[in-house]
């Protein structure tokens, strides 16, 4: 255990440019407080924990070391061939195969390519969140154009901010991580509630954010009786919703506890030690999604404020080089919805996705 | 607390530790948590800026059982930066207590 916890700092110190006597030391120091705690009398997995993942200290670690840039064999060809490849198997589908759509989404791996060859330099934690939207776009334009779920099929363009707080789990608590994803959780159990039926009812499944947030109370016999009136709200409200005669109204009393006690502790704010501008771009993304879902009916498109996660993510936690790379996939996915959506272009608005292999050329050279 | 302004005031305080006498990292951290909230992953590296910078000097003590430990010992650099250290950060704290009395005082 311990010789796999050093070997895992040592793999992630080689990232960084950093001589390596101050690598050694730093395993040293490692290796000393690894064996100073077992001398105390704890176990490995105890000490592990106490020390940190070696993903969640290597940045305190290398705090002003840069990352190394290891290229991908032949990366400049690869983009530049990307074009030429994509071509030939659209005119090939097209052609052969009479599939001119959707075959035009096979330009999608100019984009990609462009994305793994540059990010993948830094193995950056945030590479999956940048290839992420073409994931979801195929996903949304199969299961649109094949299966006509545009509703609910817009949801897997949730995975984009969900993957953008993921990638940044090394840096949160795993109880602010689970915070943090509720209010994903929440949405999709409210759509899938919705299409069956049960809009009025679900969004009760919102109740799930708070419910995370009031596990970081520090009083736990407080955190018990917390958690306690909102699930024994939640509980009283749908019953009285369900199997009685009595209106919404009435049913909502069962969680007036919950809110009055909530009131009387509200000067603790329920998600805890997540950083304050996390919380506030989740929060303001979700009151916006909501907001211009309930009064414009868009929800197909309103899931695009969720972006602002993943590019607030990437924003901050991505190097200068790479930043622009990583966002251009964002920008480009919101101005592909917003044309495809408006003006029913879907097989044009693609072209778009062309401004991040031409980004990627542009910033490596 | 703004955590760079933390790192700071641990800064001087592990500077100060050490000067009253030569510790090992765990031994450091053991004291110093006694009082305030730290843990190595914010120690060693300022352990490590600061011998970097002149500040410290390092030697290995061999033990009956175990590894040998690395000692750190403040250098004639690093005592007259805690000096500095010391002088500002009274400097610092004589304001704030200005501030906070004037307040007092007021209501």
């Amino acid at each position: 255990m311990k010789s796999k916890y050093l070997k895992d700092l040592s793999i992630l110190l080689d990232d960084y440019q950093m001589d390596r006597f101050e690598k050694q030391d730093i395993i040293n120091d490692y290796s000393e407080m690894y064996d100073e705690w077992i001398e105390k009398g704890y176990y490995e997995d105890e000490v592990e924990k106490k020390l940190g993942h070696p993903r969640s200290i290597i940045r305190d670690l290398t705090e002003g070391h840069k990352k190394i840039e290891r290229p991908l064999p032949g990366s400049e060809k690869v983009i530049a061939l990307s074009p030429f490849v994509a071509t030939i198997t659209f005119l090939i589908l097209g052609f052969g195969f009479d599939l001119w759509h959707p075959g035009w989404m096979i330009f999608l791996i100019i984009p990609v390519t462009a994305i793994i060859m540059s990010m993948g330099k830094t193995k950056q934690d945030h590479l999956s969140t940048a290839l992420s939207p073409f994931g979801a776009t195929v996903t949304f334009l199969l299961l649109g154009f094949v299966f006509d779920l545009w509703h609910p099929g817009w949801m897997v363009f949730l995975i984009i901010p969900v993957l953008g707080i993921w990638n940044s789990r090394y840096s949160m608590r795993k109880i602010d991580l689970l915070t943090a994803l509720s209010p994903f959780i929440a949405v999709v159990a409210y759509t899938v509630l919705g299409y069956y039926g049960y809009f009025a009812e679900g969004w009760v499944v919102f109740l799930i954010i708070p419910m995370f947030g009031i596990f970081n109370y520090p009083n736990k016999k407080v955190m018990l009786l917390w958690e306690f009136l909102l699930i024994g709200g939640v509980t009283g409200y749908l019953y009285i919703l369900l199997y009685t005669e009595t209106s919404w109204e009435y049913a909502l009393l069962a969680l007036v506890p919950f809110g009055l006690f909530s009131l009387y502790k509200s000067d603790w704010s329920i998600d805890g030690n997540m950083p304050k501008r996390y919380r506030l771009v989740v929060v303001l993304s979700l009151i916006a999604f909501l907001a211009v879902g309930f009064i414009f009916s868009v929800w197909t498109i309103s899931w695009l404020f969720f972006l602002a996660i993943p590019v607030y993510a990437i924003s901050t936690e991505v190097g200068n080089k790479q930043r622009i790379v990583a966002l251009t996939p964002f920008i480009a996915l919101t101005i592909f919805m917003l044309v495809g959506y408006f003006f029913n272009l879907w097989h044009l608005s693609w072209i778009v996705f062309l401004i991040i292999p031409m980004t990627a050329i542009y910033k490596n050279t | 607390m703004n955590s760079q302004f933390k790192r700071g005031i641990i800064e001087m305080c592990v500077l100060k530790m050490i000067s009253r006498e030569d510790m090992y990292g765990f031994q450091l951290i053991d004291t110093i948590s006694q009082e305030i909230e730290v843990n190595e992953n914010t120690v060693y590296p300022i352990l490590r800026r600061l011998t970097k910078q002149g500040l410290f000097d390092t030697y290995t003590k061999s033990m009956n059982i175990g590894a040998p430990r690395k000692y750190y010992s403040i250098t004639e650099e690093g005592t007259l930066k805690l000096s500095e250290y010391e002088g500002e950060w009274r400097k610092f704290l004589d304001g704030v207590y200005r501030i906070l009395g004037g307040n007092e005082n007021e209501k």
